[in-house]
């Protein structure tokens, strides 16, 4: 899976991706706000690839792929270095020296897997998976040991089908973590610092998309008309009971 | 009956009451307001001419209310998120769970096809001010869950190639018969608008030279203009973005293809970025949109469309620095339509209700501030949902960066200029 020398597209991709986060990164340290550092207006966005669509979205789902990036590792650490999938709805910002030299280790192969969520723990409420998981790994080549807490931070940015609140992260995908995060370039990504590999998940408020909501005004309706026909149908039993016990009652204030 | 029975009928009825008031306290519609949902891309790749056609929907909400609402009751907007097709289940989920029957929006074709089958599903109506793109698709009821008060983007793509033979053809002088292509890409909107085209080309008997559509991801437009060229189309329509339809332009142009005429739909060669974009190389290119301020001829309206038109056209130059471009007067008419003219006719305010109503209304062209009609195709209707009195213009790039309607003359500023766009 290894792609040991990137194609001309996939360096314009990796370039693009690069100024993208560049400028998202900027913008957020200089302006604190959530912003828009990109141009509008240029079409509808690319349809979100899913590892399990919903049924809404199932025709012409497009599966996602994964993506492998050796980053050369020098003395001083890692080069910078931008791994995304290739439909780019995961990203993955290194900076330089990201990753702490390792013996007489010369890369670290970064791998990016989408995965169905529903094969891993559901976020805490009142979170929802939001779009694909994916299982992030940095190993040590060609020792192949794994990466572990990353020396500098970099960020990671998801592409959601849904605005979310925010990145979750996982050592092993069975407890989820909630990253201090950011929407980036309106509510389509979400990102959020990346210290090291593990499951990373996107999650949001509401219902999951596609899902069919049955409460509604209709049902409130029926819950209405539901507690009158309960409250009708308990009427004859409630008089009964009002008058068995009004009558000792009466006995007692006539005794008195 | 006894005392105590009928205390307990009272009791009863004042329990079934304070349930039902306190169920309804969450409800959206515990006031005296209609709350209507709004679902516009405010982010993301459209977040701009979504944002233009929301503010439309919202100046269409203040005219009504500061003209008495629905029968004395004021509209409310309850907006939703949907920067993407994605997006739009939950958001309409939301709206429904709200007690929201009847929504606008959404200015994108994915979005309004995502919202015309979630507003099926909900059972809820879906009021489309702008996207032109197809909802054909299974589980769609067009004519009673949605109706677009925008043109079809088919309607856009024939009244392309009927403009080009009709108008244009016969400015050029003497030539043998044209040879039509159709270049569109591959989505909901694009198939749409070059359907119509295809259609149109078919249904008159115009010589085919081929249709041409090209997927969302499409990076090398030599190759495609290339193969667009061998099929040798004297007239080429396209149904684009404004990226790609940027892209494949500059490569006819690189290529020296000889076109006698080209034109092409709103979401690319009307945008004021295409313009921008390509400067001379845009020149004598056609586009078949909607209109915008700028080019709208307000002569042309009826006189309260006309008043419309300018108090909007003013608010929204006071507010957001420029005029109403083509995606607000579209949102601002065509909520109007609905908050204005449906609305009041609706007996109640039900899918149901306001579908029949929405049927029942017919507006001549000119009666809307963007120049268009009301007259939408009731359900079982070959083009059902659709608004048959939608307005639609002819724009020429006249001078680089320069753009003006040139057709229907009650809309025209400028005179068809058919110089030949490819050098």
């Amino acid at each position: 899976m290894s792609t040991a020398v990137p194609s001309r597209t996939r360096k314009a991709g990796v370039g693009i991706a690069v100024v993208y986060v560049v400028v998202c990164v900027a913008t957020i340290a200089l302006t604190g706000h959530h912003v828009r550092p990109l141009f509008d207006g240029i079409g509808p966005a690319a349809p979100y690839q899913w590892v399990k669509p919903p049924p809404d979205f199932a025709a012409g789902n497009t599966k996602p792929k994964p993506a492998s990036v050796d980053v050369a590792l020098k003395p001083d650490g890692s080069a910078a270095a931008v791994v995304n999938t290739p439909d780019a709805q995961a990203l993955l910002n290194l900076p330089q020296g990201a990753v702490a030299a390792h013996g007489a280790d010369t890369k670290v192969t970064v791998t990016i897997v989408p995965l169905d969520p529903a094969t891993l723990a559901p976020p805490a409420s009142p979170l929802n998976a939001d779009g694909n998981a994916y299982r992030i790994t940095l190993k040590y080549g060609p020792s192949g040991v794994v990466v572990g807490a990353l020396a500098k931070p970099g960020n990671i940015v998801l592409t959601v089908p849904q605005p979310a609140r925010s990145v979750l992260s996982s050592a092993d995908g069975r407890a989820w973590q909630e990253l201090a995060s950011q929407s980036i370039g309106g509510t389509g990504s979400v990102g959020a610092a990346f210290n090291g590999g593990g499951y990373f998940l996107a999650g949001a408020h509401g219902t999951v998309t596609g899902a069919s909501s049955k409460s509604s005004s209709t049902g409130r309706t029926l819950v209405i008309a539901g507690v009158v026909v309960v409250l009708a149908l308990a009427l004859p039993f409630l008089v009964t009971w009002l008058r068995r016990r009004r009558r000792p009652g009466r006995r007692r204030v006539r005794r008195r | 009956m006894s005392r105590l029975f009928r205390r307990a009928i009272v009791l009863t009825i004042m329990l079934g009451a304070f349930v039902g008031l306190c169920v309804s306290c969450n409800s959206s519609a515990s006031d005296d307001a209609i709350s209507i949902g709004m679902l516009y891309p405010t982010s993301g790749s459209q977040g701009v001419p979504g944002r233009q056609e929301m503010r439309g929907a919202q100046l269409a909400m203040e005219w009504v209310n500061a003209h008495g609402g629905v029968h004395g009751r004021p509209i409310r907007l309850v907006s939703a998120p949907a920067d993407r097709a994605e997006a739009v289940p939950s958001a309409m989920d939301a709206l429904h769970h709200d007690g929201i029957a009847v929504a606008v929006g959404s200015h994108g074709s994915a979005i309004s096809a995502a919202a015309a089958k979630a507003a099926t599903r909900d059972g809820m109506l879906f009021w489309e001010t702008g996207a032109v793109g197809e909802t054909t698709a299974p589980g769609i009821a067009n004519g009673r869950n949605f109706f677009r008060a925008a043109p079809m983007g088919a309607n856009l793509g024939r009244a392309a190639v009927t403009f080009i033979r009709d108008e244009v053809t016969p400015r050029l002088g003497p030539h043998g018969p044209l040879r039509y292509g159709v270049a569109y890409i591959d989505d909901v909107y694009g198939r749409a608008v070059g359907a119509g085209a295809v259609e149109e080309i078919n249904r008159s008997g115009q010589a085919f030279a081929g249709a041409f559509p090209y997927p969302a991801d499409t990076t090398d437009y030599a190759a495609l203009a290339a193969r667009i060229a061998a099929a040798h189309p004297d007239v080429l329509f396209v149904s684009a973005y404004v990226n790609d339809g940027v892209a494949l332009r500059k490569a006819f142009v690189a290529a020296h293809v000889p076109f006698v005429a080209s034109i092409g739909t709103s979401s690319s060669y009307c945008m004021p970025e295409f313009g921008k974009r390509l400067g001379i190389d845009a020149v004598g290119l056609f586009a078949s949109d909607k209109p915008d301020a700028n080019v709208l001829r307000p002569a042309a309206l009826q006189p309260a469309a006309r008043r419309m038109f300018t108090w909007a056209n003013d608010r929204y130059r006071a507010r957001y620095g420029a005029s109403m471009s083509a995606p607000a007067l579209s949102g601002f008419s065509n909520a109007y339509a609905l908050f204005g003219r449906v609305l009041p006719r609706a007996r109640a305010i039900t899918p149901a209700s306001v579908g029949a109503a929405a049927v029942a209304t017919k507006l001549p062209l000119g009666a809307l501030p963007n120049g268009g009609g009301l007259d939408l195709a009731p359900a079982g209707a070959p083009d059902a949902g659709e608004n048959r009195n939608a307005i639609s213009v002819i724009e020429e790039w006249v001078a680089p960066n320069k753009m003006a309607v040139v057709w229907p003359p009650a809309f025209a500023t400028h005179s068809i200029d058919p110089v030949t766009p490819a050098r």
